[in-house]
């Protein structure tokens, strides 16, 4: 490729790279796009229910003859209806468990729909249809009925952006329950986290339960974190704890939004 | 076809994006948004390309990413990079195709790591990234075997 035809290109990686040094330095832009983000958001929830909807559907579709096809499309209709009532009953325990979340938590804000999940790979953040309007500032804390499950790093009117329990940048004081050790744990991109600093000589052992410490400032105490899901021994000073947040990920569909 | 893609870049980057949050195949995402850059790249001039893999990029940065521009950079460059290969020397085949959309999915991919490393301290997530990554490539190779950049 001749160097002239490199120029555009270049050109390129400077102004992303000095757009991108602004935000970290200065913090998010203003986003011109932000109305139009938060129609997208309606439409991708929608979707995401038709999808779900025409999935259930095709799992149940196909016959030889015309009985069998007529039986079949009724099965299917009752399944799809059966599905959708499992869907309901699933989705009235959910809430009845942030109901009961928020009967329990006096610093709750709000209760939100994961709209939609980072689709970038290398980002574990999710966004959720409550934002500004309803209460919610930076660095709420976002959880779900079994546990904690991130905190909020952006804010616009109607929605938000949260950062997942499993993402790097994610940390918070725990304490491991059965011992009263107190560690920081951290995210690591992939489905589980790690406890950083944890000494050889400290005792630990799988399905230790972890909740926070409060000690960071940032998270109030008691909120169920994660468990031991495989202890080794690692390199240098400390062992190699890695974490099973309580908190499916990637299962996550309703969630409370609470102050410390 | 596209007259001026300018216009459809909202629409069809859009589609794309919700196309990628809602749809896995084997548990891994699609990454539709880079192909669709890659084939406007390859049925357009380096400059087209460039625009909409910017257009495009910008979108799923806005809606997707803490932070405005590794999309964009990406998205930009496969968009200019794509070009190259149908207007100069290569003489396009189902496995060049495969080939160059794969690659190119990949380098984005890379990029947007660079710059989510760089920008916002996300080095430690490329090993949960990668195999995504290099999913997603393939499957764009594949899709891109089937798309000559003259049909546009």
């Amino acid at each position: 490729m001749p160097g002239r035809k490199l120029l555009p290109l270049v050109l390129l990686v400077l102004a992303a790279s000095a757009l991108m040094t602004y935000q970290a330095r200065e913090g998010a832009i203003r986003n011109p796009a932000a109305p139009v983000n938060s129609a997208f958001y309606g439409v991708s929830a929608g979707l995401g229910d038709f999808l779900s909807g025409t999935r259930d559907l095709l799992r149940h579709f196909g016959a030889k003859d015309e009985r069998i096809r007529e039986l079949e499309r009724e099965l299917s209709l009752l399944r799809k209806n059966y599905d959708q009532v499992q869907e309901i009953w699933k989705e009235n325990g959910r809430l009845k468990a942030l109901l009961a979340l928020k009967d329990s938590t006096p610093q709750f804000v709000a209760a939100a729909n994961v709209v939609t999940r980072g689709a970038k790979r290398w980002a574990n953040t999710f966004t959720l249809d409550a934002g500004g309007s309803k209460g919610v500032e930076k660095e709420m804390i976002v959880v779900a009925p079994s546990g904690l499950a991130g905190k909020i790093i952006q804010v616009e009117g109607s929605y938000s952006k949260a950062l997942l329990i499993n993402d790097v940048r994610f940390s918070v004081a725990v304490r491991v329950q059965e011992t009263r050790t107190e560690a920081i744990l951290s995210g690591t991109g992939t489905g589980f986290c790690r406890l950083k600093y944890f000494p050889h000589e400290t005792r630990i052992k799988n399905g230790y339960t972890l909740i926070s410490s409060g000690l960071d400032g940032v998270f109030p105490e008691g909120l169920r974190v994660g468990f031991v899901s495989r202890v080794s021994k690692g390199e240098g000073l400390f062992q190699e704890v890695e974490v099973m947040p309580f908190v499916e990920t990637d299962r996550l569909e309703e969630v409370a939004i609470i102050r410390r | 076809m596209i007259k001026r893609p300018v216009l459809l870049v909202p629409f069809l980057a859009a589609l794309a994006i919700l196309i990628d949050s809602n749809l896995s195949l084997f548990g891994y995402r699609t990454d539709l948004a880079s192909f669709l850059v890659y084939w406007f790249g390859l049925t357009h001039s380096g400059a087209a390309g460039m625009a909409f893999g910017v257009g495009m990029g910008y979108m799923e940065d806005s809606l997707l990413s803490p932070l405005i521009g590794p999309g964009l950079l990406a998205g930009g460059a496969i968009g200019y990079m794509a070009s190259f290969f149908s207007h100069t020397f290569f003489r396009w085949t189902p496995l060049l195709g495969f080939l160059v959309a794969s690659i190119l999915t990949f380098v984005g991919g890379m990029a947007e790591f660079a710059s989510l490393s760089v920008f916002a301290d996300l080095e430690q997530a490329f090993r949960g990234g990668l195999l995504p990554l290099a999913a997603q490539s393939l499957l764009n190779g594949i899709l891109a075997a089937f798309f000559r950049p003259g049909e546009a």
